[in-house]
């Protein structure tokens, strides 16, 4: 609920907009480059955190199946599949855990959310499920993405801190 | 205090993996959703997933500060893959450790219990009707099935954990009794982790061949304090039930496996073979 309330006020302000934000700002100025950024970061978190936690408020009354795949409250837009370049530092190289965190994060929301749409988001059948077809070609691709999102988290090449995922 | 709280977060950041893995295997549970001869394949790579996600829960719970834990994933997810537990378990039981997974519910609800420092709060109420639910599969195995093997419970139990334990949680939450009327999160900051768990030890992803399918040698089970489980009966007629992989894959049939996967649900019995195989000896691409 709180998941929905965030995310609508920060469409009422913006930040899925950073680069149009005088066209919901009340102020009509453009922001700086820190302020967009913390936009950006703030519209990232809205979209993981309607991914990943979705499910901690599954209503009652939801089948199991409804459990495990919960339609993001956010597609994706040009903000979360640019997010780790909008939020690269400029200027600086220092390695920023909390970015790298909030990164990765993103990687697995969009899995998610790229999972939940392709299986379980089919308009022809009533529990939403993709029905029997190119599921295996789905689940084949699918299945590359979360490999993908799984080598990076194991990026070990000197760069970022090894990841204890354990 | 922030080192620790660090440590939750980036243990959150494996949980959050094996969860979207997780779920994308679990499609492949439904009927129909993919031709027999894949579906194989693709429930087992998330037996897998499963297993690691819920020992991860089971690790992430007993080092994360209680102030973190409403943050953890939802206790429902675990209760949640109890259900892919039965269903595997009732396809392909040999791969089911079944005593161990009911090692990590009791531990949860023990651990849970023991965390709670106020009626109402998060860890008292999974302690209440985890515990609630676990007697009640007791009482049913006793009363209902004396004699039958526990399978039947078992299965309603973790199928219905997840559902019985939400529903509980609303009549509490809903009743007159004030004493029950309040649910909130109790934030309380204790000391932090003392070690964080390293991904040396039990991470899969030390293979460098198949990051998604570990070697058997560094898949370990999760470890379990021993405790006398509540259904011995069944699990007496099976001198492996200690040990959820098996100690020589070279002995296994592996032709007569693929068979077994054929033939479909209830065509394997534990007394079928003499041991269990790590499920990722049956990964093949």
């Amino acid at each position: 609920m709180y998941v929905g309330v965030a995310t609508h006020m920060a469409q009422c302000l913006g930040l899925h907009r950073s680069f149009l934000s005088s066209e919901y700002s009340h102020n009509q100025t453009e922001p700086n480059e820190g302020t967009r950024r913390e936009w950006v970061r703030t519209w990232v978190g809205c979209f993981i955190v309607g991914q990943l936690y979705a499910l901690r408020e599954v209503p009652l009354t939801s089948s199991l199946s409804t459990a495990l795949g919960v339609n993001p409250i956010i597609s994706e837009d040009f903000t979360i599949q640019n997010a780790p370049a909008l939020l690269s530092p400029t200027t600086s190289s220092t390695y920023d855990p909390a970015l790298s965190l909030l990164l990765d994060k993103l990687k697995m929301a969009r899995v998610g959310a790229r999972i939940t749409g392709l299986l379980s988001s089919c308009p022809n059948s009533s529990s939403g499920l993709a029905e029997v077809g190119d599921n295996l070609a789905i689940f084949r691709v699918l299945q590359g993405d979360v490999q993908e999102v799984e080598a990076s988290l194991l990026n070990t090449d000197g760069s970022h801190p090894p990841t204890h995922l354990w | 205090m922030v080192e620790g709280a660090a440590n939750a977060l980036v243990e959150a950041r494996g949980l959050s993996f094996l969860w979207v893995k997780t779920q994308l295997y679990s499609y492949a549970l439904h009927d129909g959703m993919l031709p027999p001869s894949a579906r194989n394949d693709f429930i087992l790579r998330g037996f897998d997933s499963a297993c690691h996600f819920l020992a991860a829960f089971s690790a992430a719970l007993s080092t994360t500060p209680l102030s973190l834990l409403p943050a953890l994933h939802p206790f429902s997810a675990v209760c949640s893959w109890m259900f892919v537990y039965k269903t595997l378990y009732s396809r392909y039981r040999m791969y089911f450790d079944i005593s161990a997974t009911e090692q990590v519910l009791i531990d949860i609800q023990k651990l849970m219990a023991s965390k709670s420092q106020a009626r109402g709060d998060f860890c008292w109420s999974v302690a209440v009707y985890m515990d609630n639910l676990l007697q009640d599969a007791r009482n049913n195995n006793l009363n209902e099935n004396p004699g039958e093997p526990f399978l039947e419970v078992r299965s309603r139990m973790a199928a219905g954990l997840y559902f019985d334990g939400l529903n509980r949680l609303t009549q509490l939450s809903t009743s007159r009794d004030t004493s029950f009327s309040s649910f909130e999160t109790k934030v309380t900051f204790t000391s932090p982790i003392s070690a964080p768990l390293s991904s040396h030890t039990s991470s899969p992803f030390l293979s460098s061949d198949d990051l998604s399918t570990p070697p058997t040698s560094q898949l370990s089970p999760p470890v379990f304090a021993a405790q006398k489980p509540m259904f011995t009966g069944f699990w007496t007629e099976n001198p492996m039930a200690d040990n959820a992989y098996a100690p020589d894959p070279s002995k296994l049939d592996m032709e007569w496996l693929a068979d077994s996967f054929l033939t479909g649900e209830g065509g394997v019995a534990p007394s079928d073979i003499s041991g269990y195989v790590a499920p990722g000896l049956l990964m093949v691409q």
